[in-house]
């Protein structure tokens, strides 16, 4: 804490928020609230004249309002910076601050919040995490019975520093306990609550009932627990020296605490899973071990970064092995335990390898962005022509479009991730990605379906999941169907509806609409916009009276090799079992609706006269496939 | 309902409703440390170890275990499960799968009185377990009649069924008997009055 | 800012010149010769409208393999490269730099994975792998016909680092910034640095003092 305050390049802006990002790698531009401390930071020297004076005491949050604070104050003796702050909520205007600063003048009611603009060329996003609030957990009491207390709290109750001066005791009578007990998983690895494990609370229950047999070699105290956890060094040999200063460990989720109202005793009944027996011992006071959640404004942080966030609200990382620190966001990286629960040597090893990442960007004069990204037709897109649309602005997950009606939609080319779901979404087809043009993605269709389409199994995968899995299948050699002829682009949401009307077009047999699963996409939500389209297909399908086995959805992620092949395989099953001329006169019925669907596909600009050249590889195949 | 029978204990309790959460249990003992029947009636009776069993496929000792039969589904651990698995529809589904073995519930069960049951189905309706249904049966100088009839495999010996009968047809013969509330209820009044 | 990024040099689907493809089947040792026979492969590449030059390569990812390509790309005065061999996950970065060795823009090479989803996966039907290599080729082919060259683009870069969160992972990221003689904006909500990990008191596993 103190080093950062003393490295002259760190600026620490306490009491602070972030108000808006915007921009892109490299080039953030962001809005800092500093909220108004009615302290000058200039004049305050911190000799606490303001606080002795304050009349008014209010809980303090950091000593989990187990003690109370001045509405001048500060959080803790060793605050960094050093500098006063006047609660404005708490404070009665009494004015007897100002008159205790004296002539030092730092004392200032006129402040207001201020709002700076700083250029930023990377993010280390380190929010941290939240905790439970057992409350709602009826059955341990806690807010009800006094002795039951929460990790945190008794973190306060027996650190030197905390509102005891460390000397343990109960809060119902502030009298010392003998017998204490402590509860893993309250409100992690619950599904009412947080699913998830929280990472460290096995070990901090540990190394409190430690701590406390430290302080008081005579206290009986048990650990009610599911599974212990200790996977990182040194954590077993810990769990060893608890065991060995005889801490109880014993197996079991209790069902709730009881309460002698007159002594405030507490009862934990619970099962001792390795004795298959009930059991229920009396303590003078239970800690919860509570879960680690997402920071209660986190919604919100997350809106105004524009990272997403994981099912249980911690943010998303790019990829959860390979890129843990990265965010979706080009230059906006996560440390410690905002981006999942984290003990304290894994957040200080994800706060260097932030910086590390941030580092590569910030030591560069420039910094390269991938090029397949979004270019609008300007003079095909019909906002330019006043009419109103916005539709690629909604498809972007990363708000790299720029929508003003009358005016043609502009992708903002840094911030595009160049997932093609504009493209995939655009009705008018004004939008292309680069590298992945409907003129080549149309090209690779045409020939790859340019001998015995009917035989041929067409499969659309995303590059990061889907074809993945039909990597895997190959390498662990999982055989299917020959008869498939495979298709990449970025993300399911580029596969555009024209390329698969183009497929049954030229008479493919079957169709494979193939990405990942909706909580592995690489583009945020590119998957849900694929999976939307492709519903919609199915139902236009069957209205059109194609034989449901001729089109399928599968989300197939990299690890999917065996599903892959499986997937193929029914597919050619079902396929099989359609009769051939019964296929073929089905493809014939249905290729004038086709036909009618890509009316304007020689409009996009770059198709026709591509197609052109396509046809002479076509026509080259088929004379090669079918000897004169 | 058909039961899938070639498949393993786990499988079919999966496929029966109420039975699909079954592999979600981490045995943690909270449902067992929340159960009523443990603490007052039955010292060794184990939710959690009745899920174990059902997950490894040990179907003879989860037949036999006492857990299948007792369970009355008052659902006090479903609340309280961090897996929000419903532990009495996994121990029903065992219990059902006991019974089409040709398991017989090793405890009591309401039994009608065939001579004087008039099916007039008020049992049927009062059974919070669905226990009760009508069914056609041939009595000796009576003929085809319909008449109530009890599932032993889904009766918890409630006795509600005994309390609204309006001519003690359906009953409770060994404990919580008529007679022997009756004279439980004397004695509480007695001691009362004393 | 963005109006000071370009918008990557792009003019359409068709490039203005004439695509001359080099196509280079990959053996990979007996991992796809040993299922196809990769010498049709080549002939048939090689009769495909556009393609100027077809060639069959033991390891295309190998440095001889790599150097023919590199030598083709003078000799037959090719503009596109197709490689058919492996899978884009493997060897896109390693092909995208070898061909701009030889001075092509790297987004005009295109590959045809007939390995991970071709022979490794139709080992038992060698007929359909060879005709399933050919189609591949073929788009390969086809799709770098009409290939853009592209620039990466390029945006510059604010020297000033912005870490959010004054816990112990913000903290040190900090430091660790800083020390690179970066400048770094600490920015913490509450009144104090120090997070979480200033309300403990000792810590695990070597129990010392949090602050």
């Amino acid at each position: 804490m103190v080093d950062a305050a003393r490295q002259p390049l760190i600026e620490v802006k306490a009491y602070t928020e972030v108000e808006r990002v915007e921009g892109f790698v490299g080039n953030f531009k962001v809005t800092l609230r500093e909220k108004a401390k009615y302290v000058r930071a200039d004049r305050c020297n911190g000799c606490a004249a303001c606080a002795k004076a304050c009349p008014v005491e209010v809980p303090n949050y950091f000593e989990m309002n187990l003690a109370p604070r001045k509405a001048a104050y500060i959080p803790m003796s060793q605050s960094v910076p050093l500098i006063y702050n006047i609660d404005m909520d708490a404070c009665i205007h009494c004015y007897k601050c100002v008159e205790a600063c004296g002539a030092l003048e730092a004392i200032d009611f006129s402040m207001e919040d201020k709002m700076v603009e700083e250029e930023i060329g990377a993010i280390v996003v380190a929010t941290g995490f939240g905790h439970f609030d057992p409350t709602p957990m009826t059955e341990y009491g806690y807010g009800r019975f006094p002795n039951v207390i929460t990790a945190m709290e008794m973190e306060r109750l027996n650190n030197s520093a905390g509102p005891t001066r460390g000397s343990l005791m109960r809060p119902s009578d502030s009298k010392s306990l003998r017998r204490l007990a402590i509860i893993n998983c309250v409100g992690s690895r619950d599904k009412r609550y947080n699913s998830a494990c929280s990472n460290f609370c096995c070990m901090y229950a540990i190394k409190n009932a430690l701590l406390l047999k430290q302080m008081i070699p005579e206290m009986d105290i048990s650990i009610y627990y599911i599974d212990i956890r200790t996977p990182s060094k040194g954590y077993e040999e810990f769990y060893d020296r608890a065991r060995e200063a005889g801490i109880k460990f014993i197996q079991g989720r209790p069902a709730g605490i009881t309460e002698d109202p007159d002594s405030h005793q507490l009862f934990i009944k619970s099962e001792d899973i390795t004795l298959g027996r009930v059991v229920e011992h009396e303590y003078d006071m239970v800690m919860l071990n509570q879960a680690a959640i997402p920071q209660p404004d986190q919604n919100h942080m997350s809106s105004v970064l524009n990272v997403a966030q994981s099912p249980g609200g911690w943010y998303m990382e790019y990829h959860p092995k390979l890129r843990p620190m990265d965010s979706p966001t080009d230059g906006i990286f996560f440390a410690g335990a905002c981006q999942g629960p984290k003990d304290i040597p894994a957040s200080v090893a994800q706060g260097s390898a932030a910086a590390a990442r941030a580092s590569r960007i910030l030591h560069s004069d420039t910094w390269q962005i991938e090029p397949t990204v979004a270019v609008v037709w300007e003079d095909r897109c019909v906002s330019g022509k006043g009419q109103a649309c916005g539709i690629c602005e909604r498809a972007c997950p990363y708000g790299a479009i720029d929508y003003t009606k009358g005016i043609s939609a502009e992708v903002i080319t840094a911030k595009c991730h160049g997932c093609g779901a504009c493209v995939g979404e655009c009705p008018h087809d004004s939008i292309t990605q680069l590298h992945y043009t409907d003129a080549q993605v149309l090209a690779q269709i045409r020939t790859l379906l340019a001998v015995e389409p009917e035989k041929k199994i067409l499969a659309f995968r995303c590059q990061w999941c889907s074809y993945g899995g039909a990597d895997l299948a190959g390498t662990s050699h999982f055989e299917y169907s020959a008869n498939e002829r495979g298709l990449r682009v970025m993300c399911s949401a580029r596969m555009d509806a024209d390329l698969i009307y183009e497929a049954y077009r030229l008479g493919a047999g079957a169709v494979l609409f193939s990405g990942c699963h909706p909580q592995d996409c690489h583009y945020i939500t590119g998957q849900i916009a694929g999976a939307k389209r492709a519903a919609r297909l199915d139902k236009m399908f069957a209205r059109m009276g194609m034989n449901p086995a001729r089109f399928r959805t599968e989300w197939i992620s990299a690890a999917e090799g065996d599903k892959y092949a499986r997937v193929i395989n029914e597919m050619q099953a079902a396929l099989d079992a359609i009769p051939q001329d019964e296929l073929k006169a089905e493809i014939e019925r249905l290729k004038p609706e086709m036909e009618k669907k890509l009316s304007k596909l020689n409009q996009i600009p770059g198709v026709e006269e591509a197609m052109i050249q396509v046809d002479f590889i076509v026509s080259e195949m088929q004379n090669k496939a079918v000897p004169v | 309902m058909s039961l899938p029978v070639n498949s393993k204990l786990a499988e079919q309790v999966k496929a029966i409703p109420g039975g699909e959460m079954l592999m979600m249990c981490f045995s943690c003992g909270t449902c067992t440390s929340k159960c009523m029947i443990q603490e007052k009636l039955e010292p060794a009776y184990n939710p959690r170890r009745l899920i174990r069993e059902a997950v490894f496929n040990l179907e003879d000792m989860a037949f036999n275990d006492r857990t299948t039969w007792l369970c009355s589904a008052c659902d006090l651990c479903y609340p309280a499960c961090p897996q929000k698995i419903h532990i009495s529809g996994v121990i029903n589904a065992v219990k059902q799968l006991a019974v089409a073995r040709g398991r017989q519930n090793p405890y009591q069960t309401a039994k009608v009185d065939e001579s004087t049951c008039v099916a007039c189905e008020l049992c049927v309706e009062i059974c919070p377990y669905e226990a009760i249904s009508l069914i056609g049966k041939k009595v000796p100088f009576r003929g085809m009649i319909s008449m109530a009839s009890v599932d032993p495999g889904k009766c918890m010996a409630c006795g509600i069924c005994n309390a609204a009968c309006r001519s003690t047809s359906i009953r409770l013969e060994q404990d919580f008997n008529d007679n022997l509330v009756v004279e439980n209820l004397w004695g509480w009044l007695e001691s009362e009055a004393v | 800012m963005s109006e000071e990024i370009k918008t990557p040099n792009y003019a359409g689907a068709m490039p203005g010149d004439n695509p001359r493809i080099g196509v280079y089947v990959c053996h990979c040792g007996s991992n796809i010769a040993g299922v196809i026979p990769c010498d049709q492969v080549v002939d048939f590449a090689a009769n495909l409208p556009g393609v100027v030059h077809a060639a069959e390569t033991m390891y295309a990812c190998a440095d001889s393999g790599q150097r023919l390509i590199k030598e083709d790309i003078t000799r037959h005065g090719l503009n596109r490269v197709v490689v058919s061999a492996c899978s884009v996950r493997m060897h896109e970065p390693t092909f995208r730099a070898c061909v701009a060795e030889a001075g092509m823009n790297p987004f005009l090479m295109e590959m045809a994975n007939i390995r991970e989803q071709c022979t490794w996966a139709h080992g038992h039907d060698r007929e359909g792998a060879l005709e399933k290599a050919k189609d591949l080729t073929a788009a390969a082919v086809a799709k770098a016909a009409f290939l853009t060259p592209l620039d990466m683009i390029e945006v510059p870069v604010s020297k000033k680092a912005l870490v959010i969160g004054g816990g112990v992972a913000g903290i040190n990221a900090a430091l660790d910034l800083a020390e690179q003689k970066i400048p770094v904006i600490l920015v913490e909500k509450e009144p104090t640095i120090g997070g979480v990990m200033a309300q403990l008191n000792k810590t695990f596993p070597t129990m010392d003092c949090s602050i």
